[in-house]
């Protein structure tokens, strides 16, 4: 079938492009885009892996066609750390290890991102609802809530600082062979 | 479509016409077929007028499916365990249509005929639902049982819509729709009958839930066993009456 143009901003960055038009959003940022970190699990909406931002909506790029999102800002988690530094979801994440494999970890930040975003204080069970329809086979989810919990009540995030992850000391040269 | 299951020639985008898309709360509930079950579950004018349509349109997947799936997408579906369904049927809502040779409209209950079966000819589509706004002294609720809270399918569903006398106890009027326990949503007229005329007391409520019960044609499958949906609904249709019954005296 012909393919359609679409023009679209993703990440901040205008983009032009032809499509299938049964190419999905999540085959659109990855293959042709090059922004692998948006995931797919399970193809069918209910893993929660492959969320983006459409127009600031948390939504499963897998059930999206990339002609849907013409006209839209879309966000995928290359555009959630700025200038470097990341944001305080993936702080978070990271520093009350939550991310066991990892592949789940770039739905969650979309979907935690956006949910905190609309609900800043949120319960455990409301924030525990609000990321339901992200699954992790790793983690038990305890460690991720706990950190989006140190989100919650402005818990102080190294990883939030400018230069956090560039400025890490190296580790000792090893003594002589 | 995705799963290989259907194959599809031709598909036609109706994302750009508007009117499928446009909600109103200005005085009825005016629903079109493309509103998200996200813009209804999270609008503050529908929780005020329509609180149970909320209870249902909350419900439906993660908050990642609720800012995609809509309220016709879940109505033309025709699940029997659709979640947005029982309360619009229980606020006697209607279904709109329009095909080549105009447009029609039927009660939201005729609308649905099977699993999967609705009442649309080919060629026609649904276009909006809509709700008039609930009577003076009105309440209603839905809650549906699952196994875990989110992301599952309801084993089984109740919606009830109680209107009050105006001693504010007695119960005037009553729909009761059952979710997931007949191959299409149905109203439960056995439960119905109990709850009209009297005080909402443990008889009224316990007389409410046999009666569901009885009017329930459900079947044993994967999720649960035709008798335990009959005891389910027995603990539900109390329980959401007597939401509905707190509603109705706050409203």
């Amino acid at each position: 079938m012909a393919r359609q143009a679409i023009k679209l901003k993703v990440n901040g960055q205008n983009v032009e492009a032809e499509v299938e038009p049964a190419k999905l959003l999540l085959d659109f940022v990855r293959d042709d885009l090059g922004l692998t970190g948006t995931k797919e699990g399970c193809g069918t909406g209910d893993c929660g892996a492959c969320t983006v931002h459409l127009n600031g909506r948390p939504v499963h790029s897998c059930l999206t066609l990339a002609v849907e999102a013409d006209g839209a800002e879309v966000t995928t988690v290359e555009g959630i750390a700025q200038d470097g530094v990341l944001n305080a979801v993936q702080a978070a994440i990271v520093e009350y290890g939550g991310t066991q494999c990892g592949f789940c970890i770039p739905g969650f930040v979309m979907m935690a991102t956006a949910f905190l975003r609309d609900h800043p204080k949120p319960t455990e069970d409301e924030l525990r609802m609000g990321i339901a329809g992200n699954l992790c086979r790793c983690t038990g989810y305890d460690k991720i809530v706990r950190g989006l919990q140190a989100v919650v009540d402005g818990k102080e995030l190294a990883l939030t600082k400018p230069g956090a992850l560039t400025d890490i000391p190296l580790p000792p040269e090893p003594e002589g062979e | 479509m995705k799963e290989r299951g259907r194959n599809v020639p031709l598909l036609v985008s109706l994302r750009r016409v508007g009117e499928l898309a446009a909600m109103s709360t200005n005085g009825v509930l005016d629903l079109g077929a493309m509103v998200k079950c996200g813009d209804v579950a999270w609008s503050a004018d529908v929780k005020k007028g329509w609180p149970m349509v909320v209870d249902g349109a909350d419900l439906v997947g993660s908050v990642q499916i609720r800012n995609k799936a809509t309220i016709g997408g879940n109505a033309c579906n025709a699940a029997p365990s659709a979640d947005v369904v029982p309360s619009l049927i229980a606020l006697d809502a209607r279904a709109h249509i329009a095909g080549p040779s105009g447009t029609r409209e039927i009660p939201l209950l005729e609308f649905f005929k099977g699993p999967g079966q609705t009442a649309l000819a080919q060629g026609e589509l649904l276009t909006r639902i809509s709700a008039p706004r609930p009577a003076a002294g009105s309440g209603g609720a839905y809650l549906r049982h699952v196994p875990r809270r989110e992301m599952d399918i309801a084993v089984v569903g109740v919606a009830v819509n109680l209107q009050l006398d105006s001693d504010g106890r007695t119960v005037k009027d009553a729909r009761v729709v059952l979710a997931s326990v007949a191959p299409t949503p149905i109203r439960s007229a056995a439960a119905e009958r109990a709850l009209i005329g009297q005080p909402l007391n443990d008889a009224t409520l316990a007389a409410a839930g046999e009666g569901a019960a009885a009017d329930a044609r459900p079947i044993s499958d994967v999720r649960a066993s035709a008798d335990y949906r009959r005891e389910l609904l027995k603990v539900y249709t109390r329980r959401v009456a007597q939401i509905a019954y707190q509603r109705a005296r706050g409203s």
